[in-house]
């Protein structure tokens, strides 16, 4: 019997206790006073530190300033960002309290291919695009002991590539790189743990060319441990004119629109986004809010110090640039998976 | 030298002294870990001078595994997964009442690995790309198979049952979203499990949960026969121990630096290495596995002292090297510096004040430590319906701080189950961990090796010496059976 | 013939899981079956080897890891009953913080236990708050973590 009472007794005190736990908010709100004392989760595919990470938190202290909530940067570095952007796509009912920085190839990635573990029917224009914070065009390099330049990556028996998987960000940049250059004796390896051990391979010799962006791998050519061979882009490096952009290098015609997708795509960047079913309003508020922090000098000037740079574009023109690119037809879908997964595998 | 007066300025000095004493705290409760630590303290340093930053996260990075060893002793709970060897005998001597004893040598070893490895940080300094250099994916696949080998080690009485619990943790490592073929294994279709089974939520579940149940069923106290008073007086007795066997001491402390050094799976591996080299070259080896001290030195003294190689190909390449360095080099760039080949030239202040930041941190660590241990070895002999929920308390927070995931709890319970089982049917549980730790490791960097160097990958100098010293740690009590026959 | 039975059903279950691994990982390609193939054999050659040394007498018996003796005590004392109390409790953790969230669900199961093993009113109440300001001051306020609400709240709130 003490047993009875006891559970009845526990069951009122949590009720009372449920009180603590979820404020009730009332359906429509201006979204201003909404954001007010809430937490607003920023989810970030990386893990701790890294580019991706150090831009999360960058902009949300300066986002939890302005709109007068605190926002906490959540790390899901699983399969390389696939999950915390499945995580997104798939998250109901967050009311605009959770967003997250999507790596640049990824969500045009999952729409057109099936990519293991993620639901199918990925629509990368569900999604709410709030704002791009940066682009960072890869680069690639290798070895100053086997090539000095491009010419001599075309004349080499085999170029082989590291990559993180296939079908990451950097085994899908390689392999389309490959393809849009006819580099017959392109070969990926797949399995690295990361950017800087691909970086190490290289310097050791075991592979011949690895890819990141241009901030990550400037200190190695710096130190002369790498060469620039080439950079994904349409525009050249400000702080090294003399490295081609791919198209100087002789583009396959047939392989052109691959280099159009991949680079449209990446074009999108470092870019923040919500779920599908964000409240308009919401959604708004928080593109404005984002293109003021990104235009504040301040906010410049911070990005500065850590030779960032910050490459605003709003979050409707983003949605644009996915119409642009996500007409891929089945047969293309496919031949892009064959060049993705198998073509250049070694 | 700029860098060390750094350290001791006032402020700089009492944050680190702060931050090592946090640091502490993380290690000893089961599920947190150094990367917690430093995922979690990252965003405080934000906007800190690097220097202070720096010393901040290293010095509570560098003592996490002095005192996950503690639990591992008090609680056979590993504090940090890298203490998991230590509870094969540190637990059994809480279990004779000798927690005191058995946290002495845990602390002292830890610290004197800890030194050892800040020594060896400024001795290489000059040789450190050569080291990082050397290694190459063939010679990290027969590190990972000298460190599998070392399941026979661990697996107590029955050989057979510590290779299929070995086996059982190679297949779980294999669970989740293969980056080289792109495929997922055994996920069944589920997100979570396309990430793998993670660490935190198995190491809680294979080692605490049981521990828990036991505990709770049995209701009594952890340390069998002791009286209140004599436990935790004997901690001199252990520190003293550690000077006993100075030349294990020595050995395992390397072992964990140099292999420590090797980024990747170095870390991973040295741990199991040095408690299996203690086996090995000890004069009693049958009395491994009921509280040998020479089984708590090996591994403690390696757990620290690979915390300071690792920082050997961090520093030197910015390549991380290991799992918490790889968190730390976030670190790096969230105060604006940016580890490369050229950074120990530009900031040679900063990696002096990193060495000095470790042996402090590890000596004030230990002094923390030895300081509350007569305290700590008490919880030995408090009742199980206070600890229990307690422990069970720590084990579901732990497992959800560990990534934020509500589902690490659920499979913390899962994996408790099989722990469970593991422990009632007698297969031991510490092969399961190695095969685990080990096993993707080793399946990535094999082929890593046939795909870039070829078949005959094995044909380089180091590997052909790790091989040697695989073969030989494999049949060491033939070999030296023989030499005493042949004397 | 005398089957160890203790030994004999868990290597039968290891048998078939490793088994199961086999079938499972067959429509997978080559570079990703290779291992766990080798391995899942491997390990159905060692279970097939314990079965039969469960089928066989054996002269000692057999000794588990970590010290034996106390283990073995511990289990011959907890009877059937206490153990599944145990269990009961251990799973009922994981359903109270299921139902009411993390920090809830962590103080109410802590002032439950106190009380229904012998703690006063106070005592378990106190010790419940005490665990729920811990989380709080320590992980919500001082660390910025965010728990998971619970079921019960997520419906009635």
């Amino acid at each position: 019997m003490a047993k009875n009472k006891i559970t009845v007794l526990a069951l009122l005190i949590l009720f009372v206790l449920s009180f603590f736990q979820a404020p009730a908010t009332p359906a429509a709100e201006d979204p201003a006073a909404f954001y007010k004392g809430k937490t607003v989760m920023l989810t970030v595919g990386s893990s701790p530190g890294g580019g991706y990470d150090t831009w999360a938190r960058l902009v949300a202290p300066a986002l939890g300033k302005l709109i007068g909530a605190t926002v906490v940067v959540k790390n899901m570095p699983e399969a390389g960002g696939v999950v915390a952007l499945d995580d997104i796509y798939h998250t109901r009912n967050a009311r605009g309290l959770k967003i997250h920085l999507a790596r640049d190839i990824l969500p045009p990635l999952l729409e057109a291919t099936d990519f293991p573990g993620t639901s199918a029917r990925w629509e990368v224009q569900k999604l709410q695009w709030l704002a791009r914070l940066s682009t960072d065009p890869a680069t690639f390099a290798g070895s100053p002991k086997k090539f000095k330049s491009f010419e001599d990556v075309r004349k080499a028996k085999q170029f082989l590539c590291g990559v993180d998987a296939a079908m990451s960000v950097s085994g899908t940049r390689t392999a389309i790189a490959l393809e849009a250059l006819g580099l017959e004796n392109g070969k990926i390896v797949a399995g690295y743990p990361g950017g800087s051990e691909r970086r190490l391979a290289v310097i050791q010799g075991e592979l011949n060319g690895t890819s990141g962006s241009y901030d990550s791998l400037e200190k190695y050519f710096a130190s002369g441990d790498l060469v620039p061979l080439w950079v994904m882009s349409k525009e050249k490096i400000k702080e090294n004119p003399k490295v081609p952009t791919v198209f100087e290098l002789g583009i396959k015609p047939e392989a052109r629109k691959w280099l159009d997708w991949q680079l449209n795509v990446e074009e999108t960047g470092r870019t923040l986004v919500a779920p599908p079913d964000t409240p308009q309003d919401r959604v708004k508020y928080l593109r404005d809010a984002l293109g003021k922090i990104l235009n504040d000098p301040r906010f410049l000037k911070e990005v500065a110090i850590r030779k960032y740079s910050v490459q605003y574009l709003p979050g409707d023109q983003i949605q644009g640039v996915f119409k642009k690119v996500m007409n891929l037809s089945k047969k293309e879908k496919g031949d892009l998976i064959y060049i993705l997964k198998t073509k250049y595998m070694k | 030298m700029q860098g060390i007066q750094g350290v001791f300025q006032p402020m700089v000095f009492l944050y680190m002294i702060g931050a090592t004493f946090i640091g502490l705290v993380f290690g000893i409760i089961p599920g947190l870990s150094g990367m917690t630590f430093l995922a979690l303290l990252i965003p405080f340093t934000y906007g800190m001078d690097p220097l202070m930053a720096m010393t901040v996260l290293l010095a509570g990075h560098s003592v996490v595994h002095t005192a996950g060893g503690i639990t591992a002793i008090l609680l056979n709970v590993p504090g940090t997964a890298a203490c998991a060897p230590t509870l094969i005998d540190g637990y059994p001597m809480a279990q004779q009442g000798k927690a005191g004893r058995a946290i002495g040598i845990a602390v002292m070893a830890s610290a004197v690995g800890g030194l050892f490895g800040a020594v060896v940080l400024i001795v290489s300094m000059p040789i450190m790309r050569a080291i990082v250099m050397a290694f190459g994916s063939p010679e990290l696949f027969f590190l990972c198979v000298l460190g599998i080998t070392f399941i026979a080690a661990v697996a107590g009485d029955s050989l057979t049952k510590g290779l299929i619990s070995g086996a059982l943790g190679l297949i779980l490592s294999f669970v989740g979203f293969d980056a080289v073929t792109a495929t997922a294994r055994l996920t069944f279709d589920s997100l979570y499990l396309n990430s793998g089974v993670r660490i935190i939520p198995l190491v809680l579940g294979l080692f605490a949960l049981p521990q828990v149940i036991d505990l709770m069923a049995s209701g009594g106290a952890i340390a069998k026969d002791a009286t209140m008073i004599k436990v935790g007086s004997d901690m001199w007795e252990g520190v003293k121990d550690v000077f006993r066997h100075w030349g294990l001491t020595l050995r395992t402390s390397a072992i964990g630096a140099l292999i420590g050094a090797i980024p990747g799976v170095g870390a991973e591996t040295a741990i199991w290495i040095a408690y299996g080299h203690a086996k090995q070259t000890s004069k009693h080896p049958e009395t491994f596995g009921f509280g040998a001290p020479e089984g708590i030195i090996g591994p403690e003294a390696a757990n620290n002292s690979k915390e300071g190689g690792a920082l050997i190909p961090t520093l030197a390449f910015g390549v991380p090297g290991s799992s918490g360095m790889a968190v730390m080099l976030g670190a790096f760039l969230v105060v604006g510096l940016d580890p490369g080949p050229l950074f120990i030239r530009d900031h040679l202040d900063i990696c002096y004040a990193m060495i000095i930041t470790l042996a402090i941190a590890n000596v004030v660590g230990a002094a923390f430590c030895l300081a509350f241990t007569k305290y700590m070895a008490k919880i030995t002999i408090i009742p199980a319906r206070i600890l229990a929920p307690l422990i069970l308390i720590l084990v579901v927070i732990g497992a959800y701080l560990y990534k934020g995931n509500w589902l690490d709890i659920v499979a913390t319970f899962v994996i408790g189950a099989l722990g469970y089982a593991m422990v009632r049917l007698s297969y031991p549980r510490p092969p399961l961990i190695i095969g685990f730790v080990l096993g993707a490791l080793l399946e990535r960097y094999l082929h890593l090796s046939v795909k870039t160097v070829g078949g005959l990958f094995f044909l380089r100098p180091i590997s052909l010496v790790i091989i040697f010293l695989t073969i030989l740690g494999l049949f060491y009590n033939q070999i030296s059976a023989a030499f005493r026959r042949a004397k | 013939m005398k089957i160890d039975m203790k030994k004999f059903v868990p290597a039968v279950l290891m048998t078939f899981f490793f088994a199961g691994v086999i079938v499972s990982v067959l429509p997978y390609p080559m570079a990703a079956k290779r291992l766990p193939l080798a391995v899942s054999l491997l390990g159905i050659i060692l279970s097939l080897m314990v079965i039969w040394e469960a089928m066989r007498p054996s002269r000692q018996p057999e000794k588990g890891e970590e010290a034996p003796l106390a283990e073995e005590d511990v289990h011959a004392k907890v009877a059937g009953d206490a153990l599944m109390k145990a269990l009961a409790w251990v799973v009922g953790v994981l359903v109270a913080v299921y139902l009411l969230g993390l920090q809830v669900g962590l103080a109410f199961y802590a002032f439950l236990y106190c009380k229904l093993h012998g703690g006063g009113w106070l005592g378990s109440v106190v010790l419940g708050l005490g665990i729920m300001i811990f989380i709080y001051l320590i992980f919500v306020l001082l660390l910025n973590t965010i728990f998971p609400a619970g079921l019960l709240f997520e419906l009635f709130v």
